[in-house]
């Protein structure tokens, strides 16, 4: 069966804008976030979800009917993101977050409750940060594994490891 | 806060994030691209090509059939240029990922005995015959293989190309068991094609292991599979087999239905859940 997101493709794929509003309402949280862990930055986070729906839009032709999507949409934000950070890799310092600017839209108090992702921004690598993000937004360890093409026991081991600093994190607060 | 409560609360201050609305610029800055125009495009080729005078056709014809003969020439060479994916397990588990050039292109380990082994260690870079020198070396030293005595090296390789597979294959074969012989070390090594089918089946258990540093890779969890299929008792211990060498484990599937040895694996297995059981409440 399929679902409303690969039914919103095909349409798509005819030129219904509409449906890529249903695409864009169906996906832009996996998308923007998938994009924040790996780049850190929210204004550029916002630019590269821009450019990732460009890209979709472009290249709808490619995509294949009834496969995966929403995997399809997000390997196109994860590509974009890597090769940004790569890019900015040598430009961005170390202590970006304690400007806060991640949160710049964000008001004093759901900051002050921001703790676990300030930890994911400021304790977990690249690698670590975008694994746990897309576990968090709903993706097994396997989908995540064929998404950023790591064996999934790697997958998996670098998760734990992950959870592992964070709560080590957690335990020094309280 | 426990792994679940992690993933609750990070949910909820994602949730609290707004999330840019760039739906009108994108509409703004880029067309939608449909199949249909692209089709039309294709048609209108398709049309046009009947007018094209008939050398032209010749020639395109001639350059599709030499671009063709050269291609096939040249097939086995860019097929080639793909990575390969080999894991390893002695206890450690570790996977190693090999440019086109067979040199380490990226090394990870799988469970707390594999930092140990990689502790240290730099492969980067280098030719896989050296890689393995090198890892065979350090899992001696730290005593994931023991010298005159009996050990199992479970090895995994993935490559799209059967040709290629089989030649990383036979060349570590070759180089493991050479270096088995030259250390005295009474080995076996042991190969298991990857199967992409487990890996969801592999994942959900082990996110319901007790111990979330239990980790295996694809190759162990089918050999796994194979002593469960030999011996039905053990099902369910899936997270104990686990933990156990390969090593331990080549013995427990070569041993004979009903034998005392799988029997005292379960016993075993009580009783480190008796133990856990007794450590719990004297807390």
């Amino acid at each position: 069966m399929k679902t409303l997101l690969e039914q919103s493709m095909q349409k798509m794929k005819k030129g219904e804008e509409q449906a890529f509003e249903m695409v864009y309402e169906l996906t832009k949280k996996q998308v923007f976030f998938t994009i924040l862990a790996i780049i850190k930055d929210y204004g550029i986070a916002e630019e590269l979800m821009q450019d990732t729906y460009i890209r979709l839009r472009k290249n709808i032709a490619k995509y294949e009917n009834n496969t995966n999507a929403n995997a399809w949409i997000v390997r196109i934000a994860h590509n974009l993101a890597i090769n940004e950070y790569h890019k900015r890799k040598k430009e961005l310092i170390t202590d970006e977050l304690e400007n806060d600017f991640l949160f710049h839209s964000v008001d004093e108090n759901s900051l002050l409750n921001n703790l676990l992702l300030k930890q994911l921004f400021n304790i977990l690598n690249v690698e670590e940060r975008e694994i746990v993000m897309l576990h968090t937004l709903g993706y097994k360890h396997h989908e995540i594994s064929k998404q950023i093409e790591k064996p999934l026991g790697t997958v998996l081991w670098i998760y734990n490891k992950a959870i592992k600093k964070m709560q080590k994190e957690v335990a020094k607060d309280e | 806060m426990n792994k679940k409560q992690i993933l609750y609360f990070l949910n909820k201050e994602i949730d609290a994030i707004p999330i840019p609305n760039v739906i009108n610029s994108v509409k703004e800055k880029s067309q939608l691209v449909s199949v249909s125009n692209t089709n039309t495009e294709n048609k209108n080729i398709v049309v046009n090509k009947g007018r094209f005078p008939k050398r032209v056709l010749a020639g395109v014809m001639v350059s599709v059939f030499l671009f063709l003969a050269f291609s096939f020439a040249l097939f086995p060479l860019w097929a080639e240029n793909n990575y390969t994916t080999l894991s390893i397990d002695i206890n450690p588990s570790l996977t190693i990922v090999l440019d086109e050039n067979e040199k380490v292109y990226e090394v990870n380990a799988i469970n707390d005995d594999a930092t140990t082994l990689l502790n240290g260690l730099s492969i980067l870079g280098i030719d896989l015959d050296s890689a393995l020198n090198i890892i065979l070396e350090k899992a001696i030293l730290d005593g994931f293989l023991l010298e005159e005595s009996e050990n199992a090296v479970l090895i995994s390789v993935q490559n799209n190309r059967s040709t290629v597979k089989n030649k990383i294959k036979e060349n570590i074969q070759t180089r493991v068991n050479n270096y088995f012989s030259q250390h005295s070390i009474n080995g076996n090594v042991i190969f298991e094609d990857y199967n992409k089918e487990l890996e969801e089946e592999l994942e959900e258990l082990e996110e319901k292991f007790n111990n979330s540093n239990i980790h295996m890779s694809n190759a162990k969890y089918q050999y796994i599979k194979r002593i469960l299929n030999r011996f039905p008792q053990l099902v369910g211990h899936e997270e104990y087999l686990a933990q156990m060498s390969m090593v331990e484990l080549s013995r427990l599937l070569n041993e004979q239905q009903n034998s005392g040895a799988v029997q005292n694996i379960i016993n075993q297995i009580l009783q480190n859940i008796l133990e856990q059981l007794h450590g719990g409440n004297g807390r």
